[in-house]
């Protein structure tokens, strides 16, 4: 139809055009374009200019000087030249077609919306410099460079310019960056925030406590984040809050604490907080979310909980941007926490397995470790410092995800840490010292392949109480077996895991798990000595689709019988 | 490419492992005439990188004061081929400019050529000349 149309109208004007207009009244033809001079093209090559324009050498000019001006203007700014400017003038005479190219050169920086002292520093370190021609694309990488060690307190805003040089640039101007004419000179404003700090309020689901568990119920709860920004040493003071209340025990759940670092170069972070949580040493079993769930779907348990309220004061050094030294003097109560809630959506004729009885005391004691990890701690969030220097957990964190599918980079990090209590100096109920070392690594083979290992070793002297007791056997830590299986004053666990398939998609996995957790014997000359504690060892096989997945797993000695099924939602490790 | 353009991106990309390098190529035209080394300013820079815009704007003026242009960029895959990556893709791509990779997955390393065009990258045949 279009086509038919376009055919018509040009018969239409064949016919009539002849008709309709005399030759002397045909519109003068534009002088053909003799020569095209570029001046002033330093960025944008002048033959990719020449290329891009719709003028050609020999052809009319079919289009006004301003035009040309503007297609080449445009150029520039597609490229991220937003200030270049250019004139274009014809010469019908000699059809010569003048492009004269001002790229956007600058002459001198000034950085608005922080104080004097910032913005003499960040123009010294601005690596935009007076004579370079201005590109948002590359300006907004040196800026983002250049806020980075601010750590938030310092963002992109948005420039003010006091005069234009084209009032009809107006509308146009709003970002971060502007080009303002003072005195004949280019100044470029570069516009900054300079908040005092930032708050944040969310739910709080797993963070500091499970958001269901079977000795407390469904436990809603609150998060609460508020930066204190240094904008001088960007030492920001970080508050944390958690609030909840346990619907099941008709208890409520708090945590308030702080942290603050110091110095420059080798970092020296302070904080303390006080807090009432429910707590469980098992978190490096399983996930808080896969506990909630195992415990409100098939009421099934695998993590042991025990009451803790008191206070903590903790420090650390960051001697390296990806080692850390940690210490901590915690004085709280740790108490027993029974099965308070009967609700789970299934099962519900079942009773929760029970939660072992925690030994109620008070807890003095004094807490050592040190990390290193593949990433540098410098680009955690305020908050994941935080958590992590409140030793939440003894048996170290989980590794981070690969960036992206074709990362291969390993991944890794190794925890110690060694908690010691003691009735004397530190006038603890606990005597025990326990010391755990832990070691995780992720090696993508190919592309499609990755192995995981993880090895945790804990040993102890001392009394452990229950709370404190190393567990083995079951998610997370031995496929094929219940849960804390084994139960002891020293560990060790090495698991072992191949993965194929597509990082975010479809996988297979295989692994082996081999684990013990020993129990002290007393020596007496006359009882029997006790059978030495088996090995456990669990093997089998995985399928999963992004972090969902289902393991098949067995006792190594007994395969197929000991089959049991577990469904995660993460890595092990 | 001058052979010592090659010879001094792979001696960087060795360098700098297990971390990504990373630089300018200055030349004039179709012509590769000198690389000029530049921080690599990541965050984790053993996965990715991102020139030092410090290093960047100091080889933009090294150009112009030489009388050439910034023809392209170069960087070191260490452990991967010498392709452009997803995140190449979304974070580096100046139009109409160079892409050399260094890849030292093989010995001796490969150095791979690309022009960022129409959102894309194309792989570009160059020629080592002394």
């Amino acid at each position: 139809m279009l086509r038919s149309v376009v055919v018509l109208a040009g018969a239409w004007l064949s016919v009539l055009t002849p008709a309709a207009l005399g030759a002397q009244d045909l519109p003068a033809q534009p002088p053909p374009v003799r020569a095209i001079h570029i001046t002033g093209a330093r960025e944008i090559a002048p033959q990719v200019i020449q290329e891009a324009l719709r003028v050609r050498v020999g052809e009319p000019l079919a289009e006004a000087p301003e035009r040309v001006a503007e297609s080449v203007q445009r150029q520039y700014r597609d490229e991220g030249y937003t200030f270049a400017r250019v004139k274009a003038s014809f010469e019908a005479s000699s059809g010569e077609l003048s492009l004269d190219i001002e790229e956007g050169t600058i002459d001198e920086i000034v950085f608005q919306g922080v104080d004097e002292k910032l913005a003499r520093t960040f123009a010294d370190e601005f690596a935009l410099r007076a004579g370079d021609v201005f590109n948002s694309r590359r300006a907004r990488q040196a800026l983002d460079v250049l806020l980075r060690q601010t750590r938030g307190a310092v963002s992109a805003g948005r420039a003010h310019p006091q005069t234009f040089t084209d009032s009809n640039d107006l509308k146009k101007r709003h970002g971060t960056f502007d080009l303002i004419d003072r005195n004949g000179e280019r100044v470029l404003l570069v516009g900054l925030r300079e908040p005092a700090g930032r708050f944040k309020m969310v739910p709080d689901l797993g963070e500091r406590e499970d958001w269901f568990s079977a000795v407390d119920g469904f436990v809603p709860s609150l998060g609460m984040g508020i930066a204190v920004f240094d904008h001088e040493h960007f030492n920001h003071a970080f508050v944390a809050g958690h609030l909840s209340y346990k619907v099941a025990s008709e208890s409520a759940g708090y945590s308030l604490g702080f942290e603050r670092p110091f110095f420059n170069k080798t970092k020296l972070y302070i904080g303390g907080e006080l807090h009432d949580l429910t707590a469980s040493d098992d978190q490096w079993q399983a996930s808080s979310l896969e506990a909630s769930l195992a415990a409100v779907g098939p009421r099934r348990t695998i993590r042991d909980y025990y009451r803790r309220r008191g206070v903590q004061v903790n420090g650390a050094v960051r001697l390296h941007p990806q080692v850390e030294v940690l210490f901590a003097w915690r004085g709280e109560r740790q108490e027993p926490l029974p099965t308070t809630s009967d609700f789970s959506l299934w099962n519900s004729d079942e009773p929760f397995p029970p939660n072992p009885v925690a030994q109620d005391g008070r807890l003095n004691a004094i807490v050592i470790g040190a990390s290193t990890a593949s990433r540098s701690f410098d680009h955690e969030s305020l908050e994941a410092t935080y958590r992590r220097h409140q030793f939440d957990t003894l048996f170290g964190e989980r590794l981070d995800d690969f960036e992206g599918k074709h990362d291969t980079a390993p991944v890794w990090r190794i925890d110690w840490t060694s908690e010691i209590s003691a009735p004397g100096a530190l006038g603890s109920d606990f005597d025990f010292r326990r010391n755990i070392v832990s070691a995780r690594s992720r090696l993508a083979l190919s592309e499609h392949q990755t192995f995981g290992v993880r090895g945790i070793g804990g040993w102890s002297e001392g009394v452990l109480p229950p709370q404190r007791q190393f567990g083995v056997g079951g998610l997370g830590s031995v496929h094929g077996y219940d849960f804390k299986e084994q139960v002891g004053d020293s560990i060790a666990v090495l698991n072992l895991e191949y993965e194929l398939g597509w990082r975010r998609g479809l996988k297979a996995i295989g692994f082996f798990d081999v684990g013990r957790a020993v129990l002290r014997q007393t020596q007496s000359v006359l009882a029997p000595p006790a059978p030495a504690t088996p090995w456990l060892k669990g093997v089998g096989w995985g399928i999963g689709v992004g972090d969902f997945r289902v393991d098949f797993g067995y006792q190594l000695e007994d395969i197929p019988s000991s089959l049991r099924v577990t469904v995660r939602l993460g890595r092990a490790f | 490419m001058r052979a010592a353009v090659r010879d001094s991106i792979v001696a960087h990309a060795r360098e700098a492992a297990p971390a990504e390098c990373c630089g300018l190529l200055l030349g004039r035209g179709e012509e590769i005439v000198e690389a000029r080394r530049a921080r690599n300013v990541a965050d984790d820079r053993t996965i990715r990188f991102l020139i030092d815009p410090a290093d960047h704007f100091a080889a933009r003026r090294a150009a112009r004061a030489g009388g050439l242009e910034v023809t392209g960029f170069y960087h070191s895959h260490p452990t991967t081929p010498a392709e452009p990556s997803e995140r190449d893709l979304a974070e580096f791509s100046y139009a109409g400019h160079l892409y050399a990779i260094v890849s030292l997955r093989v010995d001796p390393a490969e150095v791979r050529l690309f022009r960022y065009e129409a959102g894309n990258f194309h792989r570009v045949p160059f020629v080592t000349v002394a």
